[in-house]
């Protein structure tokens, strides 16, 4: 397989050759991507959520009385076209 | 006898409410029936994880409304209940879930959505991984480089969509200045999901890197990603693709099996 010891010789060449910093995430040429800061801790995840739910009858209690909320009414209603893409799921 | 109290009482929980038989052990308080007793519990752990899973899927929450998302979350946590002691590791399995969940079928990128979520989700929780050693790469011999088995950062996870769900994440966000319209038609996209040091990032990529990252992420040996690489992608120089991934963060280390 000489062929293959010349691909892996040539592309690890490439790697090398950059003498690239050691701290990846430096940017290099391609799309942007999406990028945010993580903060400390993500909201909701750190308390057992007693302090909202703790009394009898609060919270959702049976199915059938929801039906009425199964209707997506947030901004979903912004995301149009697509039409031919449904049948691809 | 513990465990058997302990499955009553998840039952009484999770199961039908009024014919549990945990009721029968629960003594009286005041004015408080048993049944209502239970409903207090009920309530709080219903609460609690609603209130998790509202924290992980910001985005499909926003999307659907809240009072759909918490009556469909009311109706996965009955279906699938935490099966681990960390609150972290619960609700990886909302996408498949929505996806069979009759409501939401007119929204037939939501699965995709929560997948990109939970992918956030988990690369928020991850272990960090140290930048590649370009050294230690640098002083393998030629004869092994073929063998080397290029690692993903341990937070990264792949993700294609045939839906731009990149931009409905985006416009979705806290702050998005925009309209927040997004068309479908856009196109599906390929993404990589990862957080390096305490940023986060998710990363649209080519065909290319798609093709490296995806064959290293099965285990490949490096020499056999070059043969399949060429063959895939003649046009594309992988050193150049795999410069890149490694510049990126998205590969973050080797391993050489033992010759």
């Amino acid at each position: 397989m000489k062929e293959t010891k010349t691909l892996v010789n040539g592309a690890l060449a490439s790697v090398l050759a950059l003498g690239m910093a050691m701290t990846a995430g430096n940017a290099v040429a391609g799309k942007p991507g999406m990028e945010k800061c993580t903060g400390i801790v993500k909201a909701g995840m750190n308390d057992c959520g007693t302090s909202k739910h703790s009394c009898a009858g609060q919270a959702k209690k049976d199915g059938d009385r929801e039906e009425w909320v199964y209707i997506p009414i947030g901004t979903c209603n912004k995301i149009v076209g697509g039409k031919v893409k449904t049948a691809k799921k | 006898m513990l465990r058997k109290l302990q499955q009553h009482f998840f039952d009484g929980l999770f199961g039908k409410q009024n014919d549990s038989p945990i009721l029968e052990l629960i003594n009286d308080a005041g004015a408080r029936s048993s049944a209502e007793q239970l409903a207090v519990y009920r309530d709080s752990v219903l609460g609690g994880l609603t209130k998790a899973l509202a924290g992980i899927y910001p985005v499909c929450r926003r999307l659907v409304g809240e009072r759909f998302f918490d009556a469909m979350a009311g109706r996965f946590i009955v279906q699938s209940p935490s099966c681990s002691p960390d609150l972290n590791d619960y609700g990886g399995e909302l996408a498949e879930f929505i996806a069979g969940f009759p409501p939401a079928a007119s929204l037939p990128y939501l699965p995709d959505v929560a997948r990109l979520e939970w992918a956030w989700h988990r690369a928020f929780n991850s272990a960090d991984r140290l930048g590649i050693d370009l050294q230690a790469l640098a002083e393998i011999g030629e004869a092994r480089r073929e063998h080397i088995l290029f690692r993903l950062a341990i937070s990264a996870t792949l993700m294609a969509s045939s839906y731009p769900i990149h931009r409905i994440w985006e416009v979705n966000q806290d702050g998005y200045q925009g309209d927040g319209s997004v068309d479908l038609d856009e196109g599906g996209v390929k993404l990589i999901v990862w957080r390096h040091a305490l940023t986060m990032h998710i990363d649209p990529i080519e065909e290319p890197e798609w093709r490296l990252l995806t064959e290293l992420a099965q285990g490949r040996p490096f020499g056999r990603i070059c043969e399949r690489f060429s063959r895939y992608h003649p046009a594309n120089d992988i050193g150049a693709v795999l410069a890149g991934a490694i510049q990126r963060g998205w590969i973050a280390s080797f391993d050489l099996p033992p010759a």
